[in-house]
């Protein structure tokens, strides 16, 4: 049969609710000429279904009245009809040849429902060849069965069910097209979010649906459209680009975008910002190329960018280096494409060169901290050269080199020693060539009690000084040092210094003193000088310029251009704006050596030597000579915990990890079996309260722990650190604070217990004892709160004759300093500079970052065409 | 009852012109020992390198040293044997006068102006022959350092001056600088020497005088010793010559002496001088040229018990300069001064009701000195050592006498080794004991709440956290082979104070790890695991 039941239980199709076991009966007992008398009537004119039956059974109940319509009268339902979570409320429109709209439940299969049959029924008379007999027959009842639609009509109730010959079916209008009529409705009439809403709906029930792309299109560029009328350029530019990136050719859009743009680059451009204007001329011209818009920009922008060039030419040839590089720098920053430019810009570019780097704080800026900050120890490599300095640090142990000398040859069993100096210089070295007495000049000074600079230890190991000729002077000692470069770590040429800022109020009163007696004393001159210094941004040149006919020059300016957190800074590294980023964030490491892309734009260097967090206490603070307080503030420290969420932002993270002393973790200094106190908050707590006990029997506090003090660097990162130590002191009841940044006369005054020290202790046996003390220079009246046996243990390193002696010495201490908790070892983290790989000359694996600065090449290249577009999260690339 | 030394032996002082220039340099018998007398003064230390440049003098140190002794006439001896107290200072005033153009008005008039100023001001206590002497040319402060004890012994020992006083006078930017020093036969010391500026050039003859004046060193004889040894009667040479100045007496009431010992031989020649340290005389009373004086000094009965041909001596000491440099360092290490060290300063003995609270607190600098200003007010002064807990050494001294002077102290090293030790180990103990019952308490809370997962651990915690035995042992690690050690060095104190410390230690160790404390927590887990 070809209207068995099986064939027709079509009720039951996937989204169209299951027909009652009523209407199911019926339809099996209807004839195949219901379809066909439907149609007829259809044809006809309006008829009742019971007059579609050829012989109505007797009773029966008035039959429902189709009632067809044309299309035009039919109405797209509303917006909510198709937010109604009913499915039973959806219809499709079957629009037949003669205009008349059937509405029907759900067809299936949708969408194409007509050109599947179509399909069907053509694979079904490609099966005909062959067929004979009762297989024909068959064959042709199916095929005929094929020709007809099935739809359910619910205006039809009771007997919904009915036939209809495909030949007389013009299309479909499914529900999901009255949906898509709707949203164009509402797109036309501006209701974006009522659209959105519709086309947010439909896209979960049906993504597949055809026209739902374009709608979505249409929706968006409509949206930007009303943005853009309502002046949020920015806004609509953004869904242009949605647009440009689903459709590149949408109608009217480039129109639209260049609108978009056109005000924001003409704000840009008034600015003075390029780069800015550049970004949106690269975006106009991403979304549409060569439009208008684009065009008249871009001949204003390379008619400026050829005045600036033309103007740095001029500079250049007049020998006013460092303007025309700012110039033609400018022409750059306007419109690199600018012909002629490039090669401009690298003639002047590797005549004399700028290297820019990226910074999130400037030296001198006022703090609360007392001691050197990062920046500040950046302008100190800048501005002076010591007599010796760290070339490398390798198996526990630092090795020196100097830009002074020829060589130095101990005598007398090293008692004295012969330093003869290097006669000539290489034209791009930033120190001078110094004859011996402007060396044993700042030397002296260290050995004058009366002056500033005055420094007891090396005063204790010299006995004489003598010039012997103008490069050779001779260096008589008491004591034969262990480590003599070490002890010649101080500068002896420095860059001339502006005068002092504000900042110094909060300095150490001896640097204050020091910086005085160099005023009055200067260093010989060289380095590089701070010549310029804005709120954002510091400018150092080159002292002794090189000469001109070099076949090779190397940098001349190094500009620290201040951003305000480490990812804008690495935005800019990325955008071309910097060359150098020092010191990033962890996890900035990461991401630029986990991306490939990246990866192979700069040179991502480890430092030698990793930078070492202690606390050290207040040694002025009677509470904190308690061993217990001390211990217990180290047990409740969490410091791996801290490690990993704040500084490295990676748990089990391999840049950082916890230390047992103020010494790198592969230095020689380090005592074997010297391991960090775990994280036990209960023995924290215990502590913490037998410390009470024997604080307040002592009569040293009156009842409860006075309320801690920790001043901590201004490095937002390490505050945060800080923070959380405080936290964690907090659980064990030590009530802790952290100093406010703006609180400069803390520690001047004493009003601090603990402080937050970063070191790279890389000659420990010079440098244990004033870190100890926290002061500069090792002073014997600074051990005054030590007691005896550790001063004296102090004392003993740094008598000790030869360096194996001292490495013992200094283990013991580490072992003593360590049980004596005067101290929290809390973290070392590897330290990064990363070089834009136009840049050469630095060390493999710098010690500081600046390292070699005076012999870093900077080649000149104009930054890529697109590279405006890396701020972009994902580029807009289609 | 006192001990007398005997006027026949002073009497032979007056002969001394026979005693050799040999310096003796050996410790003799019954002096006090290397222990007994741990500091020495510059002056005694400078003897030896000296002597040895007497035997063999370094080529090329001709300018810096002496000449040869001139052919002066040597005053003839008294023929008369006189009390010392009426015997004058037979002095020699040396001046050299630098060839500065400017001082060529004053060159001529300073040796008579002297000799007329000496005559007139000290009359009979000095009978006193002043010289220019080329060989103190250039006549500069440089050439009067240059002159060692020894220096001076061997150029003026042979001649019968009791005292030979140099000085220079030399042009100094717009003022005129004035040096001397003293030499004493007796003694055979010397002092620093001292100089100053002056911008009157009226007053220089004065000025100079002055500053001579200001190193003479009266000496006084030792006539008895109380039977305590606390107190003493002395008679001092010139003391009944009564000079025209009232100002200029050998000494008056207040006035310090340093005494020291001469030892003779059985010819009456002096075999040996001993310096005492770190003890003074304080004249409390004169009668003329008689004086007595109380005693202070660091050895208890230093001046007690009789010598055979032994005489004890006085010199006065005075301060010259403004501060002395103390340098500290442990016995037999003077390579290895004692920096960072505590020195207290105080003006006088602290007792059980004044402990002395307005102490001046100093600390050695890295040479292991420490700069003791002088106090005209008190002028003796009790130096103490202190490190660690301890006090190393208690002397009496007078800053300002010399410019630097030394004192050896006790190597404290091995204890303050223990005592670091000891302090490490009173942290753990402390450590430990706050931890144990921490754990104890919250396995006793866990356990009575039936939480054993939780408890158990804790209390295997608590049974694996040291034991009593286990400090024991370890404070016994420390302690035996530093007691080995202050034995081996003969230190007795050190050794007293280690044992005291680490019984100290071992008393907190055995009363806060006590395991009946552990044997009550685990019965108590026992209990409850079984009730539960």
């Amino acid at each position: 049969m070809l209207w068995n039941g099986t064939a027709l239980r079509h009720p039951q199709r996937a989204g169209v609710p299951a027909l009652p076991a009523t209407v199911r009966d019926r339809w099996r007992r209807g004839s195949s000429r219901a379809g066909l008398w439907l149609v007829l009537l259809l044809l006809s004119g309006p008829l009742t279904a019971d007059d579609a039956q050829q012989t109505p059974p007797e009773n029966a109940p008035p039959q429902p009245m189709l009632q067809p319509r044309k299309l035009e009268e039919m109405e797209v339902p509303p917006a909510e009809h198709f937010l109604d979570p009913d499915p039973n409320s959806a219809r499709d429109w079957i629009v037949l040849k003669t205009g008349t709209v059937i509405v029907t439940l759900p067809l299936s299969p949708r969408p194409n429902t007509l050109a599947l049959r179509q399909q069907q029924i053509q694979e079904h008379q490609a099966a005909r060849r062959g067929l004979s007999g009762e297989k024909l027959e068959t064959w042709r009842r199916e095929l005929e069965k094929l020709r007809f639609l099935d739809v359910s009509i619910p205006e039809l109730e009771p007997e919904p069910e009915y036939r209809l010959p495909l030949d007389q079916i013009d299309r479909i209008i499914h529900h999901e097209d009255q949906w898509l009529l709707r949203i164009d409705q509402l797109i036309a009439d501006r209701n974006i979010e009522a659209a959105l809403e519709l086309l947010g709906t439909l896209q979960q029930r049906r993504p597949d649906w055809p026209g739902l792309q374009t709608r979505t299109e249409d929706l968006i560029f409509v949206d930007g459209d009303v943005r853009l009328a309502a002046g949020k350029t920015e806004e609509a530019l953004m869904l242009f680009e949605e647009v440009a990136r689903r459709r590149p050719d949408y109608p009217g859009l480039p129109a639209k975008a260049g609108a978009a743009v056109d005000q924001q680059i003409a704000a840009a451009l008034a600015a003075g910002d390029y780069r800015q204007a550049r970004l949106f001329l690269a975006r106009l011209n991403q979304i549409a190329p060569g439009t208008p818009v684009f065009q008249k920009y871009m001949a204003d922008l390379a008619q400026r960018a050829q005045t600036a060039a033309d103007r740095a030419k001029e500079l250049f040839n007049a020998g006013r280096l460092a303007e025309a590089v700012s110039a033609v720098e400018e022409a750059a920053r306007i419109w690199p494409e600018t012909p002629g430019l490039a090669s401009t810009y690298k003639s002047i570019g590797d005549r004399y060169q700028r290297v820019r780097v990226g910074v999130t704080r400037l030296a001198e800026q006022p703090t609360a901290y007392p001691f050197e900050t990062e920046a500040d120890e950046r302008h100190r490599r800048l501005t002076q050269i010591p007599l010796f300095e760290i070339a490398s640090f390798s198996g526990g142990a630092a090795r020196y080199r100097t830009r002074f000398f020829d060589e130095w040859m101990p005598s007398n069993l090293g008692r004295t020693m012969r330093f003869t100096l290097r006669q000539t210089r290489q034209p791009w070295e930033m120190q001078p060539t110094l004859l011996g007495w402007p060396i044993t000049e700042q030397l002296a000074r260290r050995l004058d009690p009366h002056s500033p600079r005055f420094d007891e230890r090396f005063a204790g190991y010299v006995q004489s000084m003598t010039v012997e000729s103008p490069f050779e002077f001779v260096i008589a000692f008491r004591r034969v040092p262990p480590r003599l470069e070490a002890l010649l770590t101080e500068p002896v040429v420095a860059a001339p210094q502006r005068p002092s800022s504000p900042a110094g109020e909060a300095r150490e009163p001896s640097a204050e003193d020091a910086a005085g007696d160099a005023q009055a004393f200067p260093f010989p001159a060289g380095g590089f000088e701070l010549v310029e210094r804005t709120e954002s941004q510091a400018l150092y040149r080159r002292h002794i310029p090189e000469p001109e006919r070099q076949r090779v020059y190397h940098v001349a300016e190094v500009v620290e251009k201040l951003y305000s957190d480490p990812e804008a800074a690495v935005t800019a590294l990325q955008q071309g704006e910097i060359d150098v980023l020092p010191s990033p964030p962890a996890w900035i490491v990461r991401r630029l050596q986990n991306d490939e892309v990246l990866k192979s734009a700069f040179f991502i260097q480890q430092h030698a030597i990793p930078e070492t967090h202690v606390l050290l206490f207040n040694p002025q603070q009677p509470v904190l000579r308690s061993r217990e307080l001390r211990r217990a503030l180290i047990y409740a420290t969490n410091r791996q915990g801290i490690l990993e969420d704040v500084l490295l932002r990676q748990p089990g993270g391999s840049q950082g990890r916890v230390v047992a002393g103020p010494f790198p973790s592969n230095s020689r200094a380090n005592a074997a079996g010297v391991q960090p106190r775990p994280y036990d908050p209960y023995a924290g707590f215990a502590l913490a309260l037998a410390a009470r006990n024997s604080l307040a029997a002592a009569k040293v506090i009156s009842g409860e722990l006075p309320r801690l003090r920790l001043l901590a660097p201004p490095d937002p990162l390490i505050r945060e650190a800080a923070q959380r130590l405080v936290a964690d002191w907090g659980v064990i009841g030590i009530d802790a604070e952290l100093i406010p940044d703006d609180d400069h006369a803390a520690y001047a005054a004493g009003r601090w217990d603990l402080i937050y020290r970063r070191v790279q202790m890389t000659e420990p046996i010079v440098q244990l004892w004033p870190f100890l003390t926290l002061q500069p220079t090792a002073r014997i009246a600074d051990l005054a709160p030590f007691p005896d046996w550790l001063k004296q243990e102090i004392i003993a390193l740094d008598r000790a004759a030869d360096y194996i002696r001292a490495e013992e010495r200094v283990k013991l201490l580490h072992r003593h300093l360590t049980d004596e908790a005067s101290l929290i070892p809390l973290w070392e983290l590897d330290q990064y500079t990363i070089y834009r790989k136009n840049l050469r000359g630095f060390p493999v694996s710098p010690v500081y970052c600046y390292d070699n600065v005076d012999a870093w090449i900077r080649e000149a290249t104009l930054e890529p065409a697109g590279s405006v577009l890396a701020s972009l999260p994902g580029g807009i690339a289609p | 009852m006192k001990r007398l030394i005997g006027p026949w032996m002073l009497l032979l002082l007056v002969g001394s012109a026979a005693l050799t220039s040999r310096r003796a340099v050996v410790l003799a018998e019954g002096v006090p020992d290397a222990a007994a007398a741990p500091a020495t003064t510059p002056a005694a230390e400078a003897t030896t390198p000296a002597a040895a440049a007497t035997e063999a003098p370094p080529s090329g140190t001709s300018e810096a040293q002496p000449p040869a002794p001139e052919a002066t006439p040597v005053p003839k001896p008294s023929s008369l044997p006189l009390p010392i107290d009426q015997l004058p200072y037979r002095v020699l005033v040396v001046v050299g006068i630098a060839p500065d153009p400017e001082l060529a008005v004053e060159r001529a008039a300073i040796i008579p102006g002297l000799r007329e100023r000496i005559a007139s001001r000290l009359g009979p206590l000095w009978d006193a022959e002043v010289q220019l002497a080329d060989w103190l040319s250039p006549g500069r402060q440089s050439v009067l350092e240059s002159f060692s004890e020894a220096d001076l012994n061997d150029r003026f020992l042979p001649r019968e001056f009791d005292k030979v006083f140099l000085a220079t006078v030399e042009q100094a930017g717009a003022g005129v600088r004035i040096s001397a020093r003293e030499w004493d036969r007796n003694s055979q010391s010397a002092t620093a020497v001292t100089s100053r500026l002056t911008y009157e050039r009226r007053v220089l003859i004065d000025r100079l005088l002055a500053e001579v004046l200001l190193h003479f060193r009266p000496i006084a004889a030792v006539e008895s010793v109380s039977e305590d040894g606390l107190s003493v009667e002395l008679r001092i040479r010139g003391g009944e010559l009564l000079p025209p100045d009232p100002d200029l007496r050998p000494a008056v009431v207040g006035s310090y002496l340093r005494p020291y010992f001469r030892y003779l031989d059985r010819k009456r020649q002096l075999r040996q001088l001993q310096t005492i340290p770190w003890t003074y005389l304080q004249v409390t009373d004169i009668e003329r040229g008689r004086m007595q004086a109380e005693l202070t000094t660091a050895f208890p009965g230093i001046l007690s018990g009789s010598r055979r041909r032994t005489e004890l001596m006085a010199i006065v000491v005075k301060t010259r300069f403004e501060e002395t440099a103390l340098r500290i360092y442990p016995r037999g290490q003077p390579e290895n001064p004692m920096a960072a060290t505590r020195v207290d300063v105080l003006d006088r003995r602290p007792t059980e009701e004044d402990a002395v609270s307005d102490r001046l607190v100093l600390y050695t600098d890295r040479f292991g000195d420490v700069r003791i200003p002088a106090n005209p007010e008190h002028p003796l002064q009790y130096v103490y050592v202190l490190v660690g807990k301890g006090v190393l050494a208690m002397v009496p001294f007078i800053p300002g006498e010399q410019p630097f002077a030394t004192l050896d102290v006790p190597d404290d090293g091995p204890r303050l080794l223990v005592e670091g030790e000891i302090a490490i180990m009173e942290a753990e103990l402390i450590e430990l004991v706050a931890r144990r019952e921490v754990t104890m308490a919250r396995a006793l809370g866990y356990a009575r709440a039936g939480k054993w997962d939780q408890a158990d651990p804790l209390v295997e915690e608590v049974k694996h956290l040291p034991t009593r035995e286990m400090i024991l042992e370890r404070l016994d690690r420390i302690r035996l082979p530093a007691i080995d050690s202050a034995r081996r060095t003969r230190n007795r104190v050190a050794e007293v104070r280690i044992n005291q410390m680490c019984n100290q230690l071992r008393e907190h160790i055995e009363r806060h790890l006590n395991p009946d404390r552990l044997r009550a927590f685990l019965q108590e887990i026992a209990e409850l695991k079984q009730a539960g």
